[in-house]
């Protein structure tokens, strides 16, 4: 092979090696979105449930406390309907473009019926507690509750591949949700004081994180096909 | 690198079953939206280094293959052309890309191979 001929060669390699990272950053890019729509819904969800917790409260101030029980309800349907209309109707169709790439996946299917059923388990649950009367468990059952969820998120995420959109701040987060359930337990003068700040303070914090590092993703294409 | 007979017809097929879109300056205008959602069209020229009747004549085509959306709209008082991926714009350039990843690298791990 004469030198013009390997000039040539190493010219188509490199073109193609390019072809490569472009049809990588093209193949990964569905996920960065997806990631960067997921870091603006939990910073919603978790300023804005926040904000009306802080509006349920000084409105029990105002009026009075209530009944426990429907008071405790009335944040979690708040916190379920709000979430909802946050990621379902606002944050999700912006995305459009993207999505048939991302959420017919097996893991995402499993994800949200693990979250359907938690659901349904904390109302139950707080219908069970507050009829017996043992009011001050349902905060560290809650946080059992959401823990668990967590932790079996990540480990779903882990089995099906997508540890890229579930990271191992979400394992952190679990843990600190479990561990809360003791002070919760302990104090309960304080429970829903540090069921809030734990609980909103660390989907807050995840939000930013999986905001900051959506790029990462894209950078740790490499082009090998 | 050689490219062996049936990678070779294989790349040659994929660019002849879309040789609409496997246009290099057309395949550059969806990557580009592909990233940015959108663009205008002077924000497209100077980033593709096309002439403006090259690129208007390419986002006409691509507007008619349902893969892009044209609109114009008045930004500081002057009209602008915006283009605008569509959801089909975003999948077809998405499982091009894929396929032709897949081609690439089949060929280059055979001329490696070669070697």
């Amino acid at each position: 092979m004469n030198p013009k001929e390997a000039g040539n060669d190493n010219d188509r390699s490199e073109k193609a090696r390019q072809l490569l990272l472009l049809a990588d950053l093209v193949d990964k890019y569905p996920q960065v979105v997806s990631r960067r729509v997921a870091g603006l819904v939990h910073i919603l969800i978790g300023g804005g449930i926040s904000f009306a917790t802080l509006v349920f409260m000084s409105l029990q101030d105002l009026l009075g406390p209530g009944d426990p029980f429907l008071t405790a309800l009335g944040l979690v349907v708040l916190s379920l309907v709000f979430s909802w209309v946050i990621s379902v109707r606002l944050i999700v169709p912006l995305t459009g473009s993207y999505l048939a790439a991302t959420s017919a996946s097996q893991g995402g299917r499993a994800v949200s019926l693990l979250w359907g059923v938690l659901a349904v388990s904390i109302v139950l649950s707080a219908l069970a507690i507050f009829q017996s009367g043992s009011a001050g468990l349902f905060p560290p059952t809650l946080q059992l509750i959401m823990g668990c969820g967590f932790m079996v998120t990540y480990v779903l995420a882990k089995r099906t591949g997508s540890s890229n959109f579930y990271t191992v701040d979400h394992f952190y987060f679990a843990t600190a949700i479990l561990l809360s359930a003791i002070p919760t337990f302990l104090i309960p003068a304080a429970a829903y004081m540090i069921l809030i700040v734990v609980d909103m303070g660390g989907i807050f914090l995840i939000g930013v994180h999986m905001l900051i590092t959506a790029e990462r993703l894209l950078l740790e294409t490499k082009g090998q096909g | 690198m050689s490219l062996d007979g049936d990678r070779l017809s294989a790349l040659i097929g994929l660019m002849d079953e879309d040789s609409e879109t496997m246009v290099p300056a057309r395949l550059s205008i969806l990557v580009y939206l592909y990233f940015t959602q959108n663009a205008t069209f002077p924000v497209l020229q100077k980033k593709l280094g096309l002439t403006s009747g090259n690129l208007s004549s390419h986002l006409r085509k691509l507007e008619e293959l349902g893969l892009i959306r044209i609109s114009k709209r008045f930004v500081d008082l002057r009209p602008t052309t915006f283009a605008v991926l569509t959801k089909e714009g975003a999948q077809r350039i998405r499982s091009q890309m894929v396929r032709m990843r897949e081609l690439v690298s089949m060929v280059m791990d055979g001329a490696s191979g070669q070697e």
